[in-house]
């Protein structure tokens, strides 16, 4: 995704053509993050105008010089869906240590291709708070630093919590094998 | 995590327009989004504004809680004009002998101490009001005067009557209260001639009964409070606990009355008769001056006050009482803020645009200076406001040129020569930046009304009030509605002219003699009106002044 400056300038003046030049190009960048972590379909979309409306009045503080468009939208869209999730009352960082076991499938498993039904089903049925970890360090690339901030958790939670999302999920994918060789799936 | 980092960032990362369903197009989401942003600006205002409104009651509340100690701490019993009210509560030295004489009577009170002192705080309080009365429930022993003048020529000791404490507070019970407390502390003192005379026309005159139970109550007090710590004496008292009152009778007639009355200020010091007195602090309070109160109660011929041959200017405290009338002139530097708001995309346009500068204020008026440091003004007060109205614009620009030569053609084989002419649009982009700086003068009212504290040569003031304000545009530069930069003078310029504010401000002046004073002031002149005459744009500026003057009292 590439906004060239012309359309950032044109926003800065508050022009409605610049508005519209910017949501058409970053548009599939923003819904790509919302979906990510909003999963009902219905709410994805107030989730995407908050995000423009809060771009459009913020726009003037965005220097160039600190890093490029593309991530100044991913940390403003992603603050927004964190927002939308707390208000929500859906996110809660902390699941218990006794709601997984750590050393049932501790061994190294590779899944060479995931369809995309599967990784749905993933995020779907993944805790909440777990998920956010999960798509916030891995996906979005912050670092758990910049978790901590965001959700307000020290690192070494976002740390912990990011391991125990990862067995989470080779758990879950090793049961759906299972599964899948039984035919049942 | 490589072992699904491929297929989970393929996945979610993509970024297709097709993996965007319908509903998402410009048309369909542009209203809502800029109704999200009109919500989001208004929450920001309104929080924008508490924040202001915070910080402009804020400190006027810390001043005020300030001033209120200050006060407080000011108005201590010895600190205030009345040295009478330091002389009730000031012990007395226990050390201190008590004399009895054959001429002298005892007077038995019996007032409890908790309650002397509840009295005496309630004698202050009717100081402060001059005459007011108060009933207090602690029973204190009073004398009435008329009693003892009639039983003192058959007994040596006063009737009293037992009543609410009525109390009055006037000249004559606080002399009466310092002769007796001279009398009881050192015993030596004889009241002069003049000062019994004049004693006794107090009692001579028309007074009544309950016209001198304050004088009573007050003596008894004062006696009772001073005495509070002599313990040594009182056991020798007929009555254990009660304080006696020595009421001496006149020498000069050779009547029987008992004469209260009090010793001649230019006596010889204390330190003079009795040097155990001359240490103690209580009685070099004794000859300071007693304010003005006296000239409001007293109406039979005056005794000769402390405050008379006292060596303190007494006009000082004259002048309390007296409304002052002073001249005000004051200059400095202003700053403002230009805070538009509003739901609107132009309030945006108008903040970007304009930033406040810095401007210069001159003010004169007129100040009342009346009861307790409390005052009205009036203040005439010329603002020059700056602002700097900055735009730079970049903007693509077509340019339709109509009939314009594109190109020509040569026949290969005739070698016609064809011209070709069509209406072109030509593109370009220009770049433009405006900077102006514009000034207007605001033109002031401001009624106000505080007080001001004095700490010896300083003067604290206070005040706040409402100011009617006229402003006059200079020409110069804005921007319009479609963003166009135009001139405006006094007449295109859209803004009111007229505008209601709320001031207040804070000065601390020093005298320099006895009229003259120069000091520094700051004020605040909130804007309570809208300024601005476009629609959907808030604009309620706020100029801070800060200068220094001078004052100068007429009377």
């Amino acid at each position: 995704m590439i906004i060239s400056t012309s359309i950032l300038a044109s926003c800065k003046r508050k022009e409605e053509k610049g508005y519209k030049a910017l949501y058409r190009h970053s548009l599939p960048y923003v819904f790509s993050i919302v979906r990510r972590y909003i999963i009902r379909e219905e709410e994805r979309k107030d989730i995407v105008q908050e995000i423009f409306a809060t771009v459009f009045l913020r726009i003037n503080h965005f220097d160039p010089a600190k890093g490029a468009f593309k991530y100044w939208l991913r940390k403003i869209a992603v603050n927004q869906c964190l927002m939308y999730l707390r208000k929500e009352k859906r996110l809660k960082h902390l699941v218990p240590l006794d709601a997984i076991d750590e050393n049932k499938y501790a061994e190294e498993m590779r899944f060479d291709a995931l369809s995309k039904t599967m990784i749905e089903r993933l995020l779907s049925k993944m805790p909440e708070g777990y998920k956010t970890i999960f798509l916030l360090t891995i996906i979005d690339e912050f670092t758990h630093s910049e978790v901590g901030k965001m959700l307000n958790i020290s690192p070494e939670t976002s740390r912990s919590q990011l391991s125990r999302a990862k067995v989470w999920i080779k758990n879950r994918l090793h049961q759906d094998t299972k599964l899948k060789a039984n035919g049942l799936f | 995590m490589d072992f699904f980092d491929s297929d989970m960032k393929d996945y979610f990362n993509r970024q297709s327009q097709e993996d965007i369903p319908e509903g998402y197009d410009w048309d369909d989401m542009k209203e809502p989004i800029f109704h999200k942003m009109g919500t989001a600006q208004q929450t920001a205002a309104r929080s924008r504004s508490w924040f202001r409104k915070f910080w402009l009651v804020a400190p006027l509340f810390a001043i005020l809680c300030l001033a209120t100690y200050f006060l407080s701490q000011k108005s201590s019993p010895l600190d205030v004009n009345d040295p009478a009210d330091g002389l009730l509560s000031e012990p007395v030295s226990p050390e201190l002998p008590l004399m009895e004489s054959s001429l002298m009577e005892k007077i038995t009170l019996e007032q409890p101490k908790e309650k002397i002192v509840a009295d005496n705080r309630k004698d202050k309080v009717a100081q402060a009001t001059t005459a007011q009365t108060t009933t207090t429930k602690a029973s204190v022993k009073e004398v009435n005067q008329t009693g003892v003048t009639s039983k003192a020529t058959s007994s040596p000791t006063t009737t009293f009557i037992e009543k609410p404490a009525t109390q009055s507070m006037s000249l004559a019970p606080r002399r009466m209260a310092e002769t007796t407390t001279r009398s009881l502390t050192s015993g030596t003192r004889q009241p002069s001639t003049a000062q019994l005379e004049t004693t006794q026309s107090n009692i001579a005159t028309n007074t009544t009964p309950e016209e001198s139970v304050p004088q009573s109550t007050t003596f008894s007090e004062q006696q009772t409070t001073t005495e509070k710590p002599t313990q040594q004496p009182l056991e020798s008292l007929p009555n254990k606990g009660e304080r006696p009152l020595v009421v001496e009778p006149t020498k000069a007639d050779g009547s029987t009355l008992p004469k209260v009355g009090w010793p001649q200020e230019t006596e010889t010091t204390p330190s003079e008769e009795s040097p155990s007195l001359a240490n103690e602090p209580v009685l070099r309070n004794i000859p300071t001056p007693v304010p003005s109160l006296s000239e409001d109660t007293v109406d039979s011929p005056q005794p000769k006050t402390e405050a008379a041959t006292s060596t303190l200017p007494t006009e000082s405290l004259s002048t309390k009482a007296k409304a002052q009338i002073s001249l005000l002139l004051i200059g400095g530097a202003n700053s403002w803020t230009m805070p538009y708001e509003g739901d609107n995309p132009y309030a945006d346009l108008k903040r970007e645009t304009t930033t406040p500068g810095l401007g210069w204020q001159v003010s004169s008026g007129i100040r009342w200076k009346g009861r307790k440091g409390f005052y009205l003004q009036g203040r005439l007060t010329l603002n020059k406001l700056e602002n700097r109205f900055q735009h730079s614009l970049e903007r693509d620009t077509l340019v339709l040129v109509e009939n314009a030569h594109v190109s020509t053609h040569t026949h290969g084989i005739n070698s016609v020569r064809r011209e070709i002419y069509r209406d072109t649009t030509i593109i370009g982009s220009f770049h433009r930046s405006v900077e102006q700086y514009n000034y207007s003068r605001l033109l002031s009212f401001e009624l106000s009304g505080g007080k001001e504290w004095e700490a010896g040569r300083w003067r604290i003031t206070t005040g706040a009030g409402l100011a009617f304000s006229h402003l006059h545009m200079k020409e110069g530069k804005d921007l319009d509605r479609n963003g166009r930069i135009y001139d405006y003078d006094q007449s295109s310029a859209r803004l009111k002219r007229t505008h209601l504010s709320l001031h207040a401000g804070i000065g601390v002046f020093y005298q320099l003699s006895n009229k003259l004073s120069a000091g520094v002031q700051s004020s605040v002149l909130q804007s309570l009106n809208n300024w601005s005459e476009e629609d959907g744009v808030d604009l309620k500026p706020r100029i801070n002044n800060l200068g220094i003057g001078l004052r100068y009292r007429l009377r």
